[in-house]
């Protein structure tokens, strides 16, 4: 049973940060582009998904993965939000706004928040001794 | 069988014999607890094979090889393309799922037990589960076994 | 009764904190003198000291934080400050910090402290986190095993702190030592060793049972001290013996759950040191850690360049005398300016990098790209200062400290100017842009990676030069993550960052000022000392086939490497059309001089900033003459082949 709410929450958090790093890359939806940021989440994918090749009976190392992976969207989206503050700095420097809203890239802030609850519900497995 | 720290796979534990290191250093590994009769495991490997992790007295310490290739181990289990022939139980196999599935058609998994026909040259022939294979040392090394 | 006392004892109180590295030492020392503190530079070497006051109860106390340290022989170079503190200072009391869920390491170096002094504290420390653990600590049998105070405290919940204080005031005022005994046979070497101590009146201030222990284990200092060298080495079994014995201490006053599965600091560890994974999150957060000092620190430079132009402006309306308003406004406020503007960007590295120290990623980094650094005789350590070099030199040099090993540190800190920072990219952009116009791209990733080469030759040589080649070693401990605490990082912050401030801001004064002289006397541009200079130096630099404002921007730009630009734009024309105005350049020197131009200026004399923080961090100006001089001798050497092959082509 747990096995496969691990596997599910990998898949997700795998795929939800390909899909940021492709749109980050091309600069689709609400973004602009950014290939280095584009690596980043790529790197973040790639924690995800490098859980699922852990044994399946290993739950401990499946854990771990989701534990750091969502921990990093969660920093990516901490990262992201400071780099819009320093922006709007730079703006209200030179009294223009310089905050488009493809800048924000508001898909990569909002996923990092939402995985942080995985991070907490991986966490807590750790904590309580579960694994 | 005793055995250079340096040696261990992922996840052996041994027990340490000897430092056969200079006085400065093992001053320096006594104070982290490297002392003969001490349990030490070795919990990883860098990216590139050098430094490793070894956990000893519940703390993570890093190694590289040039000092723990100095540090003599006992471990109770070795891998495979040491042994001489005889009935082993496997303990470990280092590697990924589809060096695993491979070891898995031929019989060779984890708590099975292995017995070894010959081990001369560059093959070892070994037999599991009644299914008589040779395997190469590279292989030979990624599997870990124990007497008894 | 208290208050009787408190009046008599006036002499002050000397406390000196010893324990292993990553126990808290520090953060105990943070609590214990709040913001009181001093940081500087033990005596004649790189390690940090960290001295402060600690106030209570009507004591002031001096507080000294050693280095952190296994053992107290005299391997280590922190080791052996930590052991000289404690033999040539006495202070009144050693604070033993030690930590809660790995006591038997900590206790060792408890009973080495034991055997040398007496007045000895340990304070457990993190209990918090060993409660959680499962572990149960008695401290009163602790305290009657081993004859000392114990306290139980924790740094991050404030636990056992006032009692550490009051236990430290008690002890500083009475005085035991005790002893644990060793097997007979070493007893009875130790007594015979005593005895013959003993008739050495020139060793009476020294403990005779440590310096017969000291001898026992063949310690170097020890057998130059006493002038006695012994045929056989204890040192194994006096090892064993503390051990054993610690054992028997702790299987009575530590009480522990069997510990089942992995605990939060294994199952991190499991990624961030991943085969595959380790690597790329190593990149990954030196990427967003390189961003946020040098992104993010943009918009607060430009307020500080904004808010001193400001000044500059002003004061300059006030002064009527030219060269004055000259010396200040273009002297002392730009030249300052140009290091203050530095000021957010170090900070918020520091910042980074304080983050990465106290959850304890650096070791793990340093694990995971220690193989790739081995090869420069370096560790994994020095990769991240180099990395940052990228951005500055000077930002990375002062992230050095973090590297703990000395002689590493210094190899780091020597090499480090070579790495290609973002000021010398305008000159890259501008001359190759000028000259080389479709290819500018290539010119350009040629130089980043002639950098990387001449940084990892430079370093085999410097090692090989000072150090005759041998690598350091690497034993390191990966402790357990912990949760960064702000009070530490803004103490470590600002600990770290000030001396940027403090130093090479004086430094960069006087500098800048003498520059300024240079170029306004005695005339302002083409007739200055400065060009006189560029011109007087023509001859040294015939080989290179370098005209005079050339030169004359180079040693501009010692000051920084930026200059270099508007000097020669000055030079070469007219500044109203500064995109077209080296167009000139192209008509007097050829492709392969530019080119050569241009791998000079990434390697030649590190600008100002970056030596006066060579100067403060090596403590020594003998360094930031050989880094001058060495790098001036290999960006001539480099250049010249660069004419010669591409003359050929």
């Amino acid at each position: 049973m747990k096995g496969r709410v691990i596997t599910f929450w990998l898949l997700f958090g795998g795929a939800l940060l390909a899909f940021l790093s492709i749109n980050s890359f091309y600069g689709l939806l609400l973004t602009k582009r950014e290939p280095f940021l584009a690596i980043i989440a790529g790197i973040n994918s790639a924690i995800y998904f490098l859980g699922l090749s852990e044994k399946r009976s290993d739950l401990r190392k499946r854990y771990s993965h989701l534990l750091v992976g969502s921990f990093f969207s969660y920093i990516l989206s901490i990262y992201q939000v400071l780099v819009l503050l320093s922006i709007w700095l730079e703006g209200l420097l030179s009294s223009t706004c310089l905050l488009v809203f493809d800048e924000l890239n508001l898909p990569l802030i909002i996923s990092g928040f939402a995985l942080s609850f995985l991070f907490d519900f991986a966490k807590k497995q750790f904590e309580t001794n579960n694994l | 069988m005793v055995v250079p720290l340096s040696s261990m796979c992922e996840g052996e534990k041994g027990k340490i014999r000897k430092l056969e290191l200079p006085p400065l250093t093992r001053e320096r590994l006594c104070g982290l607890g490297f002392v003969s009769g001490e349990e030490i495991q070795l919990v990883k490997v860098a990216p590139f094979g050098d430094p490793k992790v070894f956990r000893i007295k519940g703390t993570d310490i890093t190694l590289r090889d040039d000092i723990s290739m100095w540090i003599l181990v006992e471990t109770s289990s070795v891998p495979l393309s040491y042994v001489s022939e005889g009935d082993y139980w496997v303990s470990l196999i280092n590697g990924g799922m589809g060096f695993r599935q491979r070891l898995r058609v031929i019989g060779i998994e984890e708590g099975i037990k292995i017995s070894v026909i010959g081990n001369l040259g560059k093959r070892i022939e070994v037999s599991a589960k009644g299914i008589r294979s040779t395997l190469s040392r590279g292989q030979a090394m990624r599997i870990i076994v124990r007497e008894r | 009764m208290e208050n009787q006392t408190d009046a008599i004892e006036s002499k002050k109180i000397k406390i000196a904190l010893l324990g292993n590295p990553n126990v808290g030492k520090t953060s105990i020392f943070n609590v214990l003198t709040g913001s009181r503190q001093i940081v500087a530079n033990w005596p004649g070497v790189t390690v940090e000291k960290r001295t402060g006051v600690m106030k209570h109860a009507n004591h002031t106390v001096d507080v000294v934080d050693l280095p952190g340290t296994y053992t107290l022989g005299a391997t280590s170079l922190d080791e052996r400050i930590a052991r000289d503190f404690l033999i040539d200072e006495r202070p009144d009391v050693a604070l033993v910090i030690g930590d809660a869920v790995n006591l038997e390491r900590s206790l060792y170096l408890l009973l080495q402290v034991l055997e040398l002094r007496g007045d000895v504290v340990l304070a457990v420390n993190a209990v918090d986190e060993a409660r959680k653990a499962g572990f149960d600590i008695d401290k009163h049998e602790l305290s009657k095993q081993l004859g000392i105070p114990v306290v139980l405290t924790s740094a991050v919940t404030g636990e056992g702190i006032e009692e550490l204080k009051n236990t430290l005031i008690k002890s500083a005022k009475s005085s035991s030592h005790v002893h644990y005994l060793f097997t007979d046979e070493i007893e009875a070497s130790l007594r015979n060793l005593s005895d013959r101590i003993r008739g050495n009146t020139s060793l009476s201030a020294f403990d005779k049972r440590w310096l017969s222990i000291k001898l026992l284990e063949r310690d170097k200092e020890a057998e130059k001290l006493t002038g006695m060298s012994l045929d056989y080495d204890y040192s194994i079994e006096i090892a064993e013996t503390r051990y054993k014995y610690i054992k028997r201490i702790l299987s009575t006053s530590v009480k522990g759950k069997e510990k089942i599965g992995w605990n939060l600091s294994e199952a991190i560890d499991h990624v961030m040191t991943h085969r595959f994974l380790g690597i790329l999150i190593f990149l990954a957060i030196m990427y967003i850690v390189f961003q946020l000092t040098f992104t993010i620190s943009g918009p607060l430079s430009t307020m500080i360049e904004d808010l001193l132009s400001g000044l500059g402006s002003v004061v300059g309306s006030w002064i009527g005398i030219d060269w004055l308003r000259s010396l200040v406004v273009d002297g002392v406020i730009g030249g300052v300016g140009a290091i203050l503007v530095f000021v957010p960007n170090i900070f918020i590295l520091f910042l980074a990098l304080g983050v990465l120290e106290e959850t304890g990623y650096l070791p793990r980094a340093a694990f995971v790209i220690d193989k790739l650094m081995y090869a420069m005789k370096l560790s994994g350590r020095s990769f991240i200062s180099l990395l940052l070099g990228f951005g500055c030199n000077v930002s990375s040099i002062m992230s050095t400290r973090s590297i703990s090993e000395p002689k590493e540190r210094l190899v780091t800190i020597l090499v480090s100017p070579f790495i290609s920072c973002s000021a010398r990219l305008p000159v890259y952009v501008l001359i190759a842009g000028t000259f080389f116009g479709v290819n500018a791209g290539i010119v350009v990733f040629f130089l980043y990676l002639l950098s990387i080469v001449v940084t990892v030759l430079s370093a085999l040589l410097i090692n090989k030069l000072f150090f005759k080649g041998e690598p350091s070693t690497l034993i390191m401990e990966l402790p357990r993550y912990r949760k960064p605490r702000l009070t530490s990082i803004v103490l470590y912050t600002w600990n770290k960052g000030r001396h940027f401030l403090e130093k090479a801001g004086t430094i960069i004064l006087a500098a800048s000022v003498v520059i300024w002289l240079l170029t306004y006397f005695p005339t302002e541009g083409t007739g200055s000392f400065a060009a006189t200079i560029g011109k007087a130096l023509g001859p040294l630099f015939v080989p290179l086939g370098y005209t005079w404002e050339m030169i004359t921007s180079l040693v501009f730009g010692i000051a920084a490497k930026e200059v270099i630009v508007s000097s020669l734009t000055t030079f070469f024309g007219n500044l109203s059309m500064s995109g077209t105005s080296l167009d000139i350049m192209r008509t007097i020197i050829s492709p392969e001089i530019a080119l050569s131009f241009l791998v000079f200026v990434l390697l030649y004399v590190p600008c100002m900033p970056t030596l006066a923080v060579i100067k403060n961090e090596t403590g020594s100006y003998r360094f930031v003459f050989f880094s001058a001089f060495y790098s001036l001798a290999v960006a001539y050497a480099v250049a010249l082949i660069v004419r010669v092959v591409g003359g050929l082509l």
